[in-house]
């Protein structure tokens, strides 16, 4: 049998062309971006599967379960709430400061959850890199599609607490859903970025706390920008379009009456999100084929 | 059977000087370049420890043509590079030199290969199974049949990390074989299981091999690779010792041993 084995000592392009003559084709660690999406849409069900098991799996092991995913903001909410409307009364000139408040915190919590488990999409799941194959894109992904999901029990929570505040439900409060799809791709985006950042380079995890911490306060969660942008109109500006803060505006532009969502800042949100998006996709494509190696 | 035959002696993978390097963060450095100013000499010491990354080639330049209806075992001692050979056969591993030319879909197993251990054994049969790019319809069809050959029978509702070791590898190997691909790899899974479950895996293997497929097999024990196998490739530090009828191959290595 020896003798019929491989030509062991060829050179290397003969190895090439008889890869050629048996139509045997170079295994690529990256495929063109073309074939890359079209893979990652093949892998649709999978992205999904995994989202909805990961956010059944989440909280089996805590007593109150699911409950968390509603308890956690609310606790925000009245850390907040305590904090910054009853002792340091940022809440001065702000209508219906419930309202305001559970928005943001709410809004902010998916945010940050997308960022913060987002992150560790490529470096939390070496296991099923190193075992299977699949568009890696897939992980992150599905990481802000199981946050999404997880949010879902809470945002009915948002609903019920925004309605106690003393808004009445509208036919317009359908356009939370369309903000939540814009502010769900463009934390799509933002895994994608920092999946890749952080499979590189580790360090930088340590410090994704701080990075939510500052965005925290930089969002207008219980105090309104518009206050810098009277004093300081460039900075307001800044702050006010930054995507944090228009993602918590669009819903509150959706839910409450006395704000409205300019068409700027719903223009200024679609291009965070389109930019994030294709701009992360693409930069966590470069590097596919290197993920899952020290 | 008339096209699998004509197929069988044809090569399915080639591998081409394939390298693969690994680089590792952290431990303490272990060569320096004096005349190197880093920002660790000029700052001292103290102030940045000295935490190095290192390169490890763990196959260098490995050529070979794998054929269909072969069964080829990887022998060679801890740390040869087998099982980094694999992984950067079935596209798992970036190669830092060379090219693996393949015919076909791959699929390995191995004992790392976990999925969710949180999720029971049914949830992780359909993750598995979606991740190979199956459809939920082939899923659905397949999913008696890989829940019969796990043989886990009520337990594959329950979360995969109640499982002992030996469940989770047959659990492992029932979904890796579910959809049959052109090159199977394996990678010690025959060392767990009990009897029963090593000849209904042989018996897998050998239906892969039927299909005009080829199998790759790592395993530290002679007789799986001498009874399985007809060829083996022996690797020593990452290089191709020798390759032939497995054997042949494999009366040589024990006698190295030796």
């Amino acid at each position: 049998m020896g003798s019929e084995l491989a030509p062991r000592d060829a050179a290397p392009s003969e190895y090439a062309l008889l890869a050629a003559k048996y139509g045997l084709a170079p295994q690529v660690g990256r495929p063109p971006l073309g074939k890359y999406l079209r893979d990652l849409w093949g892998s649709r069900n999978f992205i999904w599967a995994l989202a909805t098991t990961r956010t059944y799996a989440r909280n089996e092991n805590t007593y109150l379960g699911q409950i968390w995913s509603i308890l956690n903001p609310l606790l925000y909410a009245a850390v907040y709430g305590l904090i910054f409307g009853v002792i340091l009364e940022t809440n001065k000139g702000i209508d219906n400061f419930l309202g305001f408040l559970v928005v943001g915190v709410f809004i902010f919590q998916f945010c940050a959850a997308s960022l913060s488990s987002g992150a560790g999409g490529v470096t939390n799941n070496i296991a099923m890199i190193r075992s299977l194959r699949f568009p890696r894109a897939a992980l992150p992904i599905s990481v802000v599609l199981t946050e999404l999901l997880t949010l879902l029990p809470a945002i009915v929570v948002m609903l019920v607490i925004v309605s106690i505040s003393g808004e009445r439900p509208e036919l317009s409060w359908l356009l939370i859903v369309p903000a939540f799809a814009l502010i769900a791709v463009f934390n799509a985006g933002v895994a994608l970025l920092m999946s890749r950042v952080v499979a590189k380079s580790r360090d930088v995890k340590n410090l994704i706390p701080f990075i939510t911490q500052l965005l925290r306060y930089l969002s207008g969660l219980f105090f309104s920008i518009e206050v810098w942008t009277k004093s300081y109109p460039l900075l307001g500006d800044l702050l006010t379009y930054q995507p944090y803060a228009l993602s918590i505006e669009m819903v509150r532009g959706a839910l409450l009456e006395q704000y409205d969502t300019s068409g700027l800042e719903l223009l200024v949100m679609l291009g965070w999100a389109v930019g994030l998006a294709v701009g992360g996709l693409i930069y966590f494509w470069r590097a596919e084929g290197s993920y899952g190696v020290e | 059977m008339a096209s699998s035959d004509e197929l069988n002696g044809t090569p399915v993978l080639i591998a081409d000087g394939v390298e693969v390097t690994y680089h590792i963060t952290g431990g303490k450095r272990t060569t320096k370049d004096p005349n190197k100013r880093t920002l660790r000499t000029l700052l001292g010491p103290s102030l940045i420890p000295s935490v190095g990354r290192r390169t490890l080639v763990a196959v260098r330049g490995v050529s070979f043509v794998a054929n269909h209806g072969e069964r080829i075992g990887l022998i060679g001692h801890n740390g040869a590079g087998k099982s980094t050979l694999l992984r950067a056969l079935a596209g798992l591993l970036p190669l830092s030199a060379g090219t693996v030319y393949t015919g076909g879909t791959t699929s390995l197993l191995g004992v790392n290969a976990a999925l969710s251990t949180s999720l029971t054994g049914a949830q992780n049969i359909e993750l598995g199974c979606l991740a190979m790019g199956m459809t939920r319809q082939q899923v659905k069809e397949q999913y008696d049949d890989i829940v019969e050959f796990s043989g886990l029978g009520e337990a594959i509702d329950l979360p995969m990390r109640s499982y002992s070791s030996g469940m989770a590898a047959r659990l492992r190997f029932a979904i890796s074989t579910a959809a049959i691909p052109d090159i199977l790899m394996i990678d010690e899974a025959l060392a767990t299981g009990d009897a029963k479950f090593r000849a209904k895996s042989m018996q897998k293997m050998e239906e892969v091999r039927e299909h005009a497929g080829t199998v790759f097999l790592v395993s530290h024990n002679a007789q799986t690779i001498t009874s399985f196998c007809n060829r083996a490739i022996w690797l020593e530090q990452g290089k191709v010792v020798e390759d032939g009828p497995a054997e042949e191959v494999m009366d040589r290595y024990m006698e190295s041993q030796k």
